[in-house]
């Protein structure tokens, strides 16, 4: 077995347990006199430093050793929790994060050098009362092996010679019991991991289960060995408890094997009332986290290659369904019906795995508030809702940097300083609200704030200022024309930011990153009150329902999603307002759009008598797309235009119809 | 490198010669599928294609390159070529043949005044034949 094919379980570990690091210690920071989270923190540093030890990666797991004393010390007491040695552990958490991409990116820790960092720790001791800490340490350790198991495996003759032989030659001999964690996702990987630790010191002269089954993942969560080694048990148990997810080492001398089925060194009957502090620390996240169900952990790309054998069925059942029109038979509209029914069934499995909760965005943002916040001297409650909120792996995996954009802004430019604030009867505490939920085919994420808002009259001078419109026009604008020219890209330089409020920097990026996932972004603002940012991204993305339509000889399809409803309208109904074509619509004036001029349609029909009008829906305002006709509703299935095409305005992708042709998907964010 | 020899697929495009390096080719195709026009693409971007199943735009290899337009013929062929994350069909008049020729016989692109060298990387000679080697970064670099 290769190390290497552990590696990624290493680093999708090592991700969990920092966040867990990170949790915490952002917890005791805010609580700083409830230290209940120091176990935890002090088991995700140990977790860390056996797993990067086993891998090789010893800069990780010094530095980690170096965690775990301090936390040891602070968990006696020894050491007083305060504000520097929360920032000292969380420049720690940084530096392993720093290792850990770098190990993800090019297989080893890099060269980062954190032996000032390991002599911070150290010296944080010494002046802390260190020997007490390790005096609390070894009783600790030294009883914690003090537990024996009943069952002790039955050797044979050759066995028992090889442990009389190793007696002789001043070795140990052990039987070494071991637990898995419940959670143990892959036990052979584990137990692979255990083997070959043991494998570094020790001779293992029998295995039960057997080691084919151990590798066959042929055992429930415990196994038993027989080593023969110069090391020592204690040894032996340390180097054991460090590697992640083992729940239980249970040690036993057998070296007198001769006449060891009757022989049990340590006595089974005193156990228990020791280690006081590793049983807490076993047991608090246990109950916290009870989600240790079966879970498979499998690579994106191949959820990817199976969305796209999906998608490719669904193509080829939709051409299916097209063939039957000469003559359908019942039986044969019934099975396609049937088919249909599996197809979607089997899309929304697919989608589902590929579902991922923003919690895996969101988790990070505690610590970059808490930075920024210190960073500006501005105190700030970061408010988190809807973490449970699942949204698609590759949007996942792409809405972290435009939500940080959106958050520092708002603690940046939006909360006002202790002063202003006291001045206009705010509390002192700015709020930054991050909020996620569903709203029909949408995920909804909002970032608001209780700041002084968009500084409109500030935008819009810097707006006419900068050419971007002229003085007249801009009279005439509206609150949204003029929050618009937040997102023009020439917002976003510096010396316009810092003569203005600020808020343009790089909203630009954000918007178009949002509208490369197909989503939208909308800003609400009030003078003084604050403002909030709507980033509202689609459900699934690689297969949605669409309308398509037709305009001249050519196909084009229209998210369902943004399809308000289809009505039929007269030309005379039409009506000139600021020399845009508009309907009434219920009292609204709705502006309409001719999709053949859009689209530069040749040969179209110039007079049509009853105009087929899409009412499309942005966020809460409507247009009118007026289409030659319609076809229907479909299933379809995205396909990107490729890099070449990219950016090709009022075109979201492509859609390989029934038929085999393609059809363009309308992109109705930038056609309105 | 200054021995190697290079493989270039040769086609013809309004009677002249022109090649690809045979690294960039993926397949070349027959043109009977129907090209879905893209609306608001450069002028010389023909459609998108279905190809077997992936969207792949189609360029039209006379426009890009500034020659008269013409109709198709029994033997216009759609050249799709590959380079990193892009891949594009170029619709040519004719496909010859794969022809080699060692870094001594391409010559420098200013021998032959007429043409945008930009888009091209050199000539190489046939018995009886020029042909100007297409340089397919720069073709697909809008």
């Amino acid at each position: 077995m290769d190390m290497n094919q552990y590696l990624e379980i290493f680093i999708d570990e090592t991700r969990e347990h920092l966040q867990e690091l990170n949790e915490a210690l952002l917890a005791l920071e805010k609580d700083i006199e409830n230290d209940s989270g120091l176990n935890e923190i002090f088991r995700a540093a140990h977790t860390i430093k056996g797993m990067s030890g086993t891998m090789g990666f010893n800069k990780m797991s010094k530095l980690t050793h170096g965690m775990e004393d301090v936390l040891d010390s602070m968990r006696n007491n020894d050491i007083k929790v305060s504000t520097p040695l929360i920032d000292l552990l969380f420049k720690c958490f940084d530096a392993l994060e720093e290792y850990l991409d770098n190990i993800v990116s090019t297989g080893n820790e890099g060269s980062r050098d954190d032996k000032e960092l390991i002599d911070t720790l150290k010296s944080t001791i010494n002046s802390g009362g260190m020997e007490t800490a390790a005096k609390n340490a070894g009783p600790a350790r030294n009883n914690e092996e003090e537990k024996a198991v009943n069952n002790i495996l039955k050797l044979n003759e050759y066995d028992k010679g090889v442990i009389g032989k190793a007696a002789g030659m001043g070795m140990n001999a052990f039987q070494i019991h071991i637990e898995l964690n419940e959670g143990c996702v892959l036990k052979s990987a584990r137990a692979f991991v255990i083997f070959q630790v043991l494998e570094k010191s020790c001779d293992i002269i029998k295995s039960e289960p057997p080691v084919e089954d151990i590798e066959d993942e042929k055992f429930a969560l415990s196994f038993t060995v027989v080593v023969v080694t110069r090391e020592s048990d204690e040894k032996l148990d340390k180097k054991l408890n460090s590697i992640a997810e083992v729940d239980e080492v249970v040690i036993t001398d057998i070296s007198n094997a001769a006449d060891f089925t009757t022989q049990i060194i340590h006595d089974s009957s005193e156990p228990e009332e020791e280690k006081p502090a590793r049983d807490q620390s076993n047991e608090e996240p246990e109950t916290k986290k009870p989600k240790t169900g079966k879970t498979v952990r499998v690579d994106i790309d191949r959820l990817d290659v199976l969305l796209n054998l999906v998608s490719e069925l669904i193509i080829q059942k939709t051409r299916l369904a097209d063939i039957g029109g000469m003559e359908k038979s019942q039986t044969f509209n019934e099975t396609i019906e049937y088919l249909e029914r599996i197809t979607t069934s089997l899309h929304d499995a697919v989608m589902k795995v590929r579902m991922v909760a923003v919690e895996r965005v969101f988790n990070r943002f505690p610590r970059m508030v808490r930075d920024v916040s210190k960073e500006l001297g501005k105190e700030i409650n970061l408010v988190m809702s809807g973490e449970e909120t699942e949204l698609d792996r590759t949007v996942i995996d792409e809405i972290g940097d435009p939500l940080i954009h959106l958050l520092r802004n708002s603690i940046d430019h939006g909360i006002e300083d202790i002063e202003t604030r006291r001045k206009l009867g705010k509390a002192d505490v700015g709020n930054v609200e991050l909020k996620a939920y569903q709203e029909g085919n949408n995920v909804v994420i909002e970032v608001s704030d209780d700041g002084k808002g968009i500084m409109l009259d500030k935008v819009l001078k810097s707006a006419v200022d900068r050419g971007m419109v002229t003085n007249e026009r801009a009279q005439n604008m509206t609150e949204e024309d003029i929050i618009q020219f937040l997102f023009a890209p020439s917002f976003s330089t510096v010396d316009v930011v810092t003569g203005l409020s600020g808020r343009g920097v790089g909203l630009d990026v954000v918007k178009s990153k949002i509208e490369a996932l197909g989503g939208s972004v909308e800003v609400e603002t009030q003078k003084d009150r604050g403002s909030r940012f709507l980033i509202r991204l689609p459900l699934t993305l690689a297969i949605i329902q669409a309308l398509l339509i037709m305009v001249g000889k050519e196909k084009y399809a229209i998210p369902l999603g943004s399809v308000n409803r289809i009505i039929n309208i007269k030309p005379e109904d039409v009506k000139m307002a600021h020399e845009q074509e508009v309907i009434m619509l219920q009292g609204e004036v709705v502006p309409l759009l001719g999709l053949d001029e859009l689209l530069m349609v040749p040969e179209r029909d110039p007079e049509k008598k009853k105009l087929t009008t899409v009412i499309v829906q942005k966020g809460e305002r409507l247009s009118g797309i007026v289409v030659d006709s319609l076809i229907g509703q479909q299933e379809i299935v995205i396909k990107s235009l490729g890099k070449y095409l990219s950016g090709i305005p009022m075109i979201a992708g492509a859609t390989i119809l029934g038929d085999g042709n393609v059809a363009l998907i309308l992109d109705i964010n930038t056609i309105v | 490198m200054s021995n190697s020899e290079r493989q270039f697929l040769v086609f013809k495009l309004a009677g002249k010669n022109y090649g690809i390096n045979i690294e960039y080719i993926n397949s070349i195709i027959e043109k009977e599928m129907v090209i879905t026009r893209v609306p608001n693409s450069l002028d010389f971007v023909e459609g998108v294609i279905n190809l077997r199943g992936e969207v792949v735009p189609i360029m039209d290899l006379r426009k890009r390159l500034k020659l008269e337009t013409a109709e198709d013929t029994i033997d216009t062929r759609i050249i799709v070529i590959e380079k990193g994350e892009v891949t594009i069909g170029l619709i040519v008049d004719l496909v010859m043949e794969v022809a080699a020729f060692d870094d001594a016989g391409i010559d420098n692109i200013s021998a032959v005044s007429d043409l945008d060298d930009e888009l091209f990387q050199g000539t190489g000679k046939m018995e009886d034949a020029v042909v100007s080697l297409i340089n397919v970064e720069k073709l697909i670099s809008e």
